[in-house]
């Protein structure tokens, strides 16, 4: 088991490295550069690209930043906050959308998995139908229809819970925003919890627990359950990644300082620097999401926790 | 009377599909005595299961009983005898008296009929535990020594060790451990055999032959392996398209076969003192279900047939105290038609053999 993590996390880095590499070449593709003012004379410029490195080969430019970035180095923002290091500038926004999207994840896998077990207990009666309702919906209204709806329902006409996020009361103003972009993650997890526990429930070994005499309740905790989270947990991964890096229009609505809308902004004024470092951070989360998936899978299915203690 | 375990009397049952109704058992009747041992043949959709199932209260959600009782004799928990209709009583009171308790069932594939992410000696466990309540270190022990009882080496370490990582026949003796945890009066075989290596095959059959031996337990082979039957069974029940078509000891459904169904049964099975080459197979295929059957069902199939066979659903006829067959062939009217040539004359190959190994055949 050690010995796979540590290959794991090895290959992890080495994915890394490539994706900076990628990123960076991305960058220099990218029209114009971070310093797009017409006043600046040629001269300046010069000056300008000296100051930050960005003069080099793009080769050096990497290999300097990945040095840095061993120290905690990120660099430092060029444009939209000036001279301000990046590491300074997400640490106060990371913390923000993570957060959000945590409760969104935690919101709708557990919505989701008593949505999907019951209509899969239940499969063809009323309960099944009203589940499939409510993932259709949830997998095709975006969030941000959500968003606006609940803040104008619950924020604005009920005033239940705050419209915009504020600092003071960060719970209270998560609620809304999580809410809404954990609608997806709810519909997609009910769906696929459905349709795995119906596989489950009709294979021979769930007959064989019935024939010992076991209630419905402890055939589905003790064994269909289980059985079934296996394939589930695959597809949560992705979204987790998903909801953590923020979404652009949510943080938007509730006016959440997130990283959703640095990285657009970043993008939009060449910021190389944050996108970046951004992209990288993102990568870095899902890799690491993924790692943790593996080794979770393992303690769930003892089938593959046993073949990697052997391999 | 004997004492009886299990009487099926005239159930029928049938499916609720988006097709219609199938009318899958046709009023059929099974009876047991403690210690015995009857086999159920038949094809692959005669019915065999689904009896089995509703033996055991666990029939899909779409089967209607329409008719019929099983009758289950077992000693309460105050140690007086007592009798049931299992068909009568709700799922609860089946859960929590009949299954796995009193009853159990051994399923056909051992590869899909444990549960992956659960260590075998928790599913032994299990069902003493939740009917019992018994401590955690007794049910230990006794799943150790249910493993030993089964043949299996190693038992502390298998404990431990998951579905997979053992062969297909440990697992079915694993899978019969689970079925013998509650010490169950009646143990129901579904195709034990089917899913594993002829190799392995025997030892399981003998395996449940010693079991039920040492327990002194009632046990209900289901299988369409003839060759299955005769090792194990002291009557057969030949089941045809949800009816029970023959039934006898098992010397008269081989030896002195009726049925033509019967017939064409034996026929069928590979045999390798013939000089034929080619191994005989009944004509045709069950009829559908959904459909009503006018007269005997097996006639399309059935080279004897008669007129009045796709007029009439033929009674059962006695033939010996024990030996009854449902065929208008055995009705005085009817005229006398022998089994097949190469039937008789495997039959007495087989007498010759069991003969020659000094056996006695009656």
């Amino acid at each position: 088991m050690r010995k796979y993590v540590l290959k794991r996390v090895l290959t992890a880095v080495f994915t890394l490295l490539v994706i900076l590499l990628v990123l960076f070449i991305l960058m220099q593709l990218m029209p114009g550069s971070p310093f797009n003012d017409e006043k600046l004379t040629d001269d300046q410029l010069q000056l300008l690209y000296e100051k930050y490195g960005l003069d080099k080969p793009i080769i050096v430019q990497f290999f300097n930043y990945v040095k840095n970035m061993f120290t905690g180095d990120f660099g430092v923002s060029y444009k939209i906050s000036k001279n301000t290091p990046i590491a300074q500038l997400i640490a106060s926004r990371l913390p923000i959308s993570i957060g959000i999207g945590f409760m969104a994840v935690f919101i709708g896998a557990l919505i989701g998995l008593i949505l999907g077990i019951v209509a899969a207990i239940w499969h063809d009666t009323i309960l099944d139908t009203i589940a499939t309702i409510i993932s259709v919906i949830g997998v095709s209204v975006p969030s941000y229809v959500f968003a606006l709806a609940l803040s104008f329902e619950f924020g604005f006409t009920l005033g239940w819970f705050p419209m915009l996020y504020s600092n003071s009361a960060q719970l209270s103003s998560s609620i809304l925003p999580s809410v809404s972009l954990s609608m997806f993650t709810m519909a997609s997890i009910a769906r696929f919890t459905r349709s795995e526990m119906m596989e489950v429930m009709d294979s021979e070994y769930m007959l064989l627990a019935e024939s010992k005499g076991l209630s419905g309740r402890a055939l589905i905790l003790r064994h269909a359950l289980r059985n079934a989270l296996i394939p589930i947990v695959t597809v949560l991964a992705p979204l987790i990644v998903d909801l953590m890096t923020g979404s652009l229009v949510v943080e938007k609505i509730f006016s959440i300082p997130g990283v959703g809308s640095l990285l657009v902004n970043a993008i939009q004024s060449n910021d190389y620097n944050v996108v970046i470092s951004l992209s990288f951070i993102y990568s870095a989360m899902y890799i690491v999401i993924m790692l943790v998936v593996d080794i979770l899978y393992g303690i769930i299915d003892p089938r593959i926790r046993l073949a990697k203690e052997d391999g | 009377m004997a004492d009886k375990i299990i009487e099926i009397n005239n159930l029928d049952i049938s499916f609720k599909t988006t097709a219609g109704l199938v009318h899958a058992i046709r009023g059929i009747n099974v009876d047991l005595e403690k210690g015995e041992t009857v086999a159920i043949v038949g094809e692959s959709g005669s019915g065999k299961s689904v009896t089995m199932k509703a033996a055991m209260g666990i029939l899909a959600s779409n089967a209607v009983v329409n008719s019929g009782e099983i009758l289950f004799h077992y000693t309460d928990d105050d140690g007086q005898p007592a009798m049931v209709d299992i068909l009568q009583k709700d799922k609860r009171w089946i859960r929590n008296n009949i299954n796995g308790r009193r009853i159990s069932m051994v399923f056909q594939d051992p590869m899909t009929s444990l549960d992956p992410t659960m260590t075998i000696g928790k599913q032994i466990m299990e069902g003493m535990i939740w009917h019992y309540k018994t401590p955690k270190k007794e049910a230990w022990d006794k799943a150790v020594g249910l493993l030993k009882e089964v043949g299996i080496e190693d038992a502390q370490k298998r404990m431990k060790q998951y579905p997979h990582q053992l062969s297909g026949g440990m697992r079915q003796r694993v899978v019969i451990a689970i079925a013998l945890a509650c010490d169950p009066d009646l143990l129901i075989c579904d195709e034990p055999t089917t899913a594993l290596d002829v190799t392995i095959q025997a030892k399981i059959l003998e395996l449940i032959k010693k079991v039920q031996k040492e327990r002194h337990i009632a046990v209900i082979y289901i299988t369409h392996d003839l060759g299955v039957v005769a090792t194990v069974a002291d009557y057969v029940n030949v089941m045809y398209a949800g009816k029970i078509v023959e039934v006898g000891n098992v010397n008269e459904i081989y030896y002195d076969p009726k049925h033509p169904y019967t017939w064409g049964l034996l026929s069928a099975m590979p045999d390798l003192d013939t000089d034929d080459d080619r191994l005989y197979t009944i004509p045709g295929s069950p009829p559908n279900l959904l459909h009503e059957v006018k007269g005997d069902a097996f006639a399309a199939r059935n080279k004897y047939a008669m007129k009045i066979d796709d007029e009439a659903d033929p009674p059962m006829f006695q033939v010996s105290k024990t030996h009854w067959a449902a065929t208008w062939l055995l009705d005085p009217r009817a005229p006398k038609v022998q089994m097949p040539k190469e039937l008789s004359d495997r039959i007495e190959r087989m007498k010759e053999a069991v003969r020659s190994a000094g056996k006695s055949i009656d």
